[in-house]
């Protein structure tokens, strides 16, 4: 009845993506949208993102939902996430509002394992956070560290 | 410690190392892009980190300290999967710390502070979702604690008579749904108790059903292991597993011939396959050997062997072997008198892997494994 039916998402800067309604319906935000939102609801907006963002996460409903049991799933995720920064900033946030727990899994992990390696202070840097501590505070934190699993 | 080696025998072939797959580390993330970054996200961000990193990212504000301790990290740190086990083990110099092996990084961890607050020695007998079981070595109190962040409790003390000669083997699991866990204990006369942490309480259903021989020759160096909530041990004297299902309490004995040859056996798991490990000899060669237990038959079939060259160590030496670790990654320590080898298999990958020897930091003496298990590296879990 509904497998041919497409739904048109029209992204924060007016561009329009025409998708099947299975590769909309990965995203857990439009599911719910369409589902609470009447038989009219074919035009979904997804003003949080921008046009170039919601191409990519389109693409990536597509694979997942058209070929879930593909060998090269793995490695289509793996060059998926083989973007820029600004891009992968993009995809968690994308992901995190359209509520796309692979993705978002996919792009958190990413951007996860660029950090591991970062001293504290490149960390507060990079994400404009301030130091809230006292002194004090900071020492009876390495002191509980010191048992100091992770030299 | 090298890790290449030739092939020595067609058929045979070398232990391929898993290479890591690493985005550059020193690879700079642009403050203009990451500022716009949601702070709803962050959890999501840090729930993904190794586990060795998130310690030290704990200084970086006071709102990423105090997610450790939320209910919505607790919630995404359970619902993520952390495939490799790290290993809980003691050492003869510093038993009541121990040392934490972590496969992935291949690094040995310190800590400084003891594991549970007691001056008797404790032993690690069983983990489960993140905690692991200790008992002290007269067998009389139990204790349970989080390795990764000393969270730790006593248990109740149980009623009634303990005999500490009576060897005992201790299963653990942990309640899907909620943060409960439940410990059994099994002595050789066939006495049985659970303690359910939810109620705080030990309870003893009584002695075993006549299906199940007594008195059970405990396999000492063996541990248990759980697959579904169900326990399983071996009992040496009539070749067998012994199952204990911890939702319905039924008991059930299962005769499994022992390979022939087989010594210094110990069960393991992995994805809900019951494997053994154990040494056999023949001749003056010795290899470690795995095996999966065939349902259908009850009957073990050997998947894997330990390879060659690293069998060669041990030529014509009497070799002793304990199991420092059985859910799916095995860690073994192989001694004779005058060497002691840790070796890992990684049974979902059919791996092996050489444990680097566990070295104190600051002194850099090598220090003695003795005992040990594995256990999932989970920040949240509380005893």
């Amino acid at each position: 009845m509904t497998s041919s039916k497409t739904i048109v998402l029209r992204s924060s800067d007016g561009a329009t993506f025409e998708v099947d309604e299975a590769v909309a319906l990965h995203s857990l935000m439009i599911k719910h949208r369409i589902e609470t939102g009447g038989a009219d609801s074919t035009t979904i907006d997804v003003p949080e993102v921008t046009g170039n963002t919601l191409s990519k996460v389109i693409e990536y409903c597509k694979k997942h939902v058209e070929a879930p049991n593909s060998d090269d799933l793995k490695s289509f995720d793996t060059d998926f996430v083989k973007v820029d920064q600004a891009v992968l900033c993009h995809l968690a946030k994308a992901s995190y509002y359209m509520n796309i727990k692979g993705l978002l899994d996919l792009s958190s992990k990413t951007i996860a394992d660029m950090f591991k390696g970062k001293t504290v202070e490149q960390i507060r840097e990079t994400f404009h956070i301030k130091n809230d501590f006292t002194p004090e505070e900071e020492e009876e934190l390495r002191k509980e560290n010191s048992w100091n699993l992770f030299v | 410690m090298t890790e290449k080696f030739k092939m020595l025998e067609p058929g045979i072939g070398p232990p391929s190392k898993r290479a890591r797959k690493d985005s550059d580390p020193s690879e700079p993330m642009e403050p203009e892009i990451w500022k716009e970054f949601p702070e709803d996200l962050y959890e999501t961000l840090i729930a993904r980190l190794p586990v060795a990193t998130f310690f030290r990212f704990r200084s970086v504000c006071q709102k990423w300290n105090s997610i450790l301790t939320s209910n919505s990290f607790s919630v995404q740190c359970s619902q993520l999967t952390r495939p490799q086990p790290w290993f809980y083990t003691g050492t003869l110099e510093n038993v009541n710390t121990g040392a934490l092996y972590d496969p992935v990084l291949k690094k040995w961890h310190h800590p400084t502070a003891p594991v549970v607050p007691t001056k008797t020695i404790v032993l690690p007998v069983a983990s489960a979702g993140g905690l692991v079981c200790l008992i002290d070595v007269n067998h009389r109190s139990f204790y349970v604690c989080n390795p990764l962040t000393r969270s730790s409790r006593e248990l109740r003390a149980r009623s009634g008579p303990v005999n500490v000669w009576s060897r005992v083997v201790v299963g653990m699991t942990v309640e899907k749904s909620s943060t409960s866990y439940r410990i059994m204990s099994v002595r050789s006369n066939g006495w049985y108790e659970i303690y359910d942490s939810g109620t705080d309480t030990w309870t003893r259903p009584g002695g075993m059903p006549a299906c199940i021989n007594v008195p059970l020759s405990l396999n000492y160096r063996s541990q248990a292991v759980t697959v579904s909530g169900c326990m399983y041990f071996l009992r040496s004297d009539l070749d067998g597993i012994v199952s204990y299902d911890m939702e319905t309490g039924i008991w059930k004995q299962f005769r499994v011939p022992t390979p022939v040859h087989l010594r210094e056996h110990t069960l393991a798991e992995c994805g809900g396959r019951i494997m053994l490990a154990g040494l056999l000899t023949k001749n003056a060669a010795t290899c470690v050997c795995i095996w999966e237990l065939q349902k259908m038959t009850l009957l073990w079939k050997e998947v894997d062997r330990m390879p060659n060259v690293w069998c060669l160590e041990f030529y014509g030496k009497p070799i002793k072997m304990s199991c420092l670790g059985n859910k799916t990654l095995l860690m073994l320590s192989l001694r004779s008198k005058t060497m002691n080898r840790l070796v890992g298999y990684d049974m979902a990958r059919k791996e092996w892997f050489k444990v680097p020897n566990c070295v104190f930091p600051h002194n850099r003496k090598r220090q003695w494994v003795t005992c040990g298990t594995a256990f999932h590296p989970c920040l949240t879990a509380k005893a």
